[in-house]
């Protein structure tokens, strides 16, 4: 396993959100890939998945894929994600492909409580990016 | 161009056909391939580097070599007219105007090497940032497509597809929903608690003789008769 996200995955053993709901951290190592999967209890549909790079952490949690957008309602959504990203506390929005994000990058020599702060601003973002991204989403 | 633009054309061609698995692994070979040609460029740059570094500092010392000349001869010739030696003065100053021509034009040269290490320098360090862009966001991919993977038992339960994610906004209204079934619980659970303290309270100011103990038909009458 990644030194970096060995680090990671110390500093977030126990810690838990305000209302006491645990982060749980699942491990992935293959030759191709690490990585690591933080699952914070309350909102266990979307996990926060983590690498790690020479020089940076990235934390990062797939919302919805374009798929599930609005027909004709891409670009508004774009263009909200862009004016959102300033406001939005320690993370930003992305595309990877055809999936929306949200994610948080740090250096490789952050320390624990930073990576737990990351963490946990994370966490509480995903309910409020999905809230506000919701108009432009199909039901179901 | 800057790294930014090369990332975004990589990025581009990735991104507008990504919606089937196929594409999605061909991506990433893309991106793998921009990355061994980033190091290459890289790795050419820097032997690049090491060779007109070595040519620059040739040519520098050159050229100050020259300028030393050209200093001296000057100051020589300013000596010879003082000193009348007209001839021996002309003699240095076409001396000294080979002297110039050498010195400009190796400044010149000496003017592309620094532009060219500037360039090379910016090379190696576009490279480098572009590196570490695709394989974040390679990372980011390969890492997304394993949690899916790992999640498609679950996620077949909520979506016919198994390629793409489960609904955000179904997804959402159920974490809601238990959030909210968790606050109500919580909320319950402390009215109860006060309920039951308050209950306390009421039993142990009427023992204390502080509150009328139990409302009784007789103690209302007794109010009535008072009145009259």
């Amino acid at each position: 396993m990644n030194k970096s996200l060995e680090k990671v995955q110390a500093a977030l053993a126990g810690y838990s959100a305000e209302e006491g709901d645990l982060f749980n951290v699942t491990a992935t190592d293959t030759d191709d890939m690490s990585m690591l999967t933080v699952i914070r209890e309350d909102i266990e549909e979307f996990a926060i998945l983590v690498t790690a790079s020479d020089t940076q952490l990235l934390f990062n949690v797939a919302l919805f894929d374009s798929a599930q957008v609005i027909d004709g309602q891409l670009a508004s959504l774009n263009e909200m994600m862009l004016t959102l990203n300033i406001a939005m506390p320690l993370s930003s929005f992305a595309l990877t492909g055809d999936i929306y994000s949200i994610f948080g990058a740090m250096s490789v020599n952050s320390e624990p409580s930073q990576i737990q702060e990351e963490v946990l601003v994370l966490s509480e973002n995903i309910m409020d990016a999905l809230e506000v991204c919701q108009q432009f989403l199909t039901k179901a | 161009m800057g790294f930014l633009n090369n990332v975004f054309n990589t990025l581009k061609g990735y991104g507008n056909e990504a919606n089937d698995a196929f594409v999605d692994s061909q991506g990433i070979r893309i991106m793998e391939q921009e990355i061994r040609e980033a190091d290459q460029n890289q790795r050419k740059a820097k032997e690049s580097l090491t060779d007109v570094m070595a040519e620059q500092q040739r040519i520098a010392r050159k050229v100050t070599d020259l300028t030393a000349s050209v200093n001296e001869y000057s100051a020589a010739i300013g000596k010879l007219l003082e000193a009348n030696n007209e001839e021996l003065a002309m003699e240095t100053a076409e001396k000294l105007a080979e002297l110039e021509a050498d010195l400009d034009s190796n400044q010149a040269v000496l003017d592309s090497y620094n532009e060219q290490v500037k360039e090379l320098k910016k090379i190696i360090k576009d490279s480098a940032k572009q590196m570490e862009a695709l394989k974040r966001e390679v990372a980011i991919v390969k890492s997304t497509e394993a949690a899916q993977k790992a999640s498609e038992a679950t996620a077949a339960q909520f979506s016919g597809t198994n390629s793409s994610l489960r609904s955000a906004s179904a997804s959402m209204e159920r974490i809601k929903a238990k959030q909210q079934k968790r606050k109500d619980k919580m909320k319950a659970a402390r009215e109860l608690a006060k309920e039951e303290s308050g209950g306390d309270l009421k039993d142990k100011l009427a023992a204390a003789g502080v509150i009328g103990s139990q409302t009784s038909a007789s103690s209302i009458l007794d109010r009535y008769r008072k009145d009259k």
